[in-house]
């Protein structure tokens, strides 16, 4: 399953909240990212999501789609190894930006790290 | 006979000194419907004071904080005593007497407008009028014509009506406006030739909207209102930035430790400081989430990067400029960000 932000969402990524106006990372997570991935979670299938061809991603946006879906799976009270499971099998893509790559694991992982911690 | 009766009435001295009371009224009424209220029909000198003020001779919030930030400081106590004084006075006129001023920066224009503009929006009772008159010096004349700042206070128009010239770009906002973030990075791609990557702009925007949208801005803030201004200067091969808010400075708003906290009710704390460690990435974001914090690094990592020039943040006390840091004596009212980038052609500003 593939997702390009640009293409499928937005060539203008905004901030972190709804709040903040159009185009945040909670409207992009809740609207389309957390649906496909609950799906994914049942069929093992991979989702590969393409940074390119935006106008840029802030910190911000980038924390609350990946790290806030981490956190959204844990409230949705599914079991952290199928959530473990899931976080492997999603692909960041960026060839404009390879920097963002590792950034997005980072939120990712930090918010697994903080939620088990929490769980235990 | 009845003709006649007519033309004693109306030749009558007191039906003609009534008719030129009743005439009077009328134009009042008039007057009151054109204007929506009832100082319009008072005598306008006799309710009009004038305040006027000098700028220094360098008026430029970085070259020149102290002296700067103390003039427009001066300017909005003045503003702020005004809307609170009980006064026949209807009207004030402040006037800025620019005669001597021989360099001016973009970004003391800036302070200038959102003093400007929140004053109008906050003198429900009173009318503020604002006056500028043009600098002797050339070089500051054009500068201030070009911009377009001296139509904008004579005609008292809303920031939306600035007409600056084409090298220049003026905008406001409230929230994380992605539609405004895009025209930024147009206009810097358009004007530099398409020679600058905008990515590491955008994100720098997206972080300094979404910041003012959550921290800047709280109820007890009530001398301005919520929003931010960014002003855009194509100046040779540079693009100069200024983003600007009036909220309560990263100073207040950031996280403290508790001996900074003692510190800084004794009054000895480094703002400055602060606001470094806070670019540093130090944990020091107000929520205290361990997922947040992130968007100061964000702003100063271009800097490191050599993808801006001369980054200097200038907010209540604190000056940080890639040169030196210190307190001054003065505070700002809010956060002002200034950096440039450099356009030239050919020169790859990808991250």
């Amino acid at each position: 399953m593939k997702i390009n932000i640009a293409k499928d969402y937005t060539e203008t990524p905004g901030g972190r909240t709804r709040k903040e106006g159009k185009f945040s990372g909670e409207d992009f997570r809740e609207n389309i990212l957390l649906n496909k991935c609950l799906n994914a979670i049942d069929t093992e299938e991979k989702i590969e999501v393409d940074l390119d061809g935006g106008y840029g991603y802030g910190s911000s946006f980038l924390e609350e789609v990946f790290g806030g879906l981490i956190r959204r799976l844990f409230d949705e009270q599914i079991a952290t190894d199928k959530i473990k499971n899931l976080k492997d099998r999603i692909i960041v893509k960026s060839d404009e930006e390879p920097a963002l790559i590792k950034q997005v694991y980072t939120y990712m992982e930090d918010a697994m790290a903080e939620k088990s911690q929490y769980e235990k | 006979m009845q003709i006649g009766v007519l033309d004693i009435r109306i030749n009558n001295p007191l039906r003609k000194e009534w008719k030129k009371r009743n005439d009077r009224k009328k134009l009042r009424n008039r007057l009151h419907r054109v204007h929506g209220k009832k100082q319009a029909f008072h005598s306008k000198e006799r309710f009009k004071k004038i305040e006027s003020f000098s700028p220094p001779t360098i008026l430029s919030v970085r070259k020149n904080p102290e002296a700067t930030i103390k003039f427009f400081n001066n300017i909005l106590e003045k503003v702020k005593k005004i809307n609170i004084m009980h006064t026949e006075i209807q009207t004030y006129v402040i006037h800025i007497e620019m005669q001597c001023v021989m360099e001016i920066t973009e970004d003391a224009l800036m302070y200038l407008l959102t003093i400007a503009k929140n004053s109008r929006l906050r003198a429900k009772k009173k009318t503020i009028l604002w006056r500028i008159n043009s600098p002797t010096d050339k070089k500051a004349k054009e500068y201030l014509q070009n911009s377009g700042f001296i139509i904008f206070f004579e005609q008292h128009q809303s920031i939306d009506t600035i007409e600056c010239v084409d090298n220049m770009n003026i905008t406001h906002g409230t929230n994380v406006d992605t539609e405004v973030m895009k025209k930024v990075c147009d206009f810097v791609k358009e004007k530099s030739n398409e020679s600058v990557s905008t990515k590491f702009l955008y994100k720098m925007l997206t972080e300094l909207m979404s910041n003012t949208t959550q921290h800047a801005y709280t109820n007890s803030n009530i001398t301005f209102f919520h929003s931010w201004y960014i002003f855009l200067e194509k100046h040779e091969n540079i693009m100069r930035v200024t983003f600007m808010d009036n909220g309560l400075g990263i100073p207040n708003t950031i996280r403290k430790k508790n001996t900074e906290k003692i510190l800084k009710i004794c009054g000895i704390m480094s703002e400055h400081k602060l606001v470094f460690s806070a670019l540093k990435g130090e944990f020091r974001s107000e929520t205290k989430n361990k997922n947040r914090g992130k968007g100061l690094p964000e702003i100063y990592e271009p800097s490191l990067n050599g993808n801006i020039k001369d980054l200097t943040i200038i907010s209540n006390k604190a000056f940080y400029s890639e040169k030196n840091g210190q307190d001054l004596k003065n505070s700002l009212n809010g956060t002002m960000f200034y950096w440039k980038i450099e356009c030239m052609k050919g020169e790859n500003n990808e991250n």
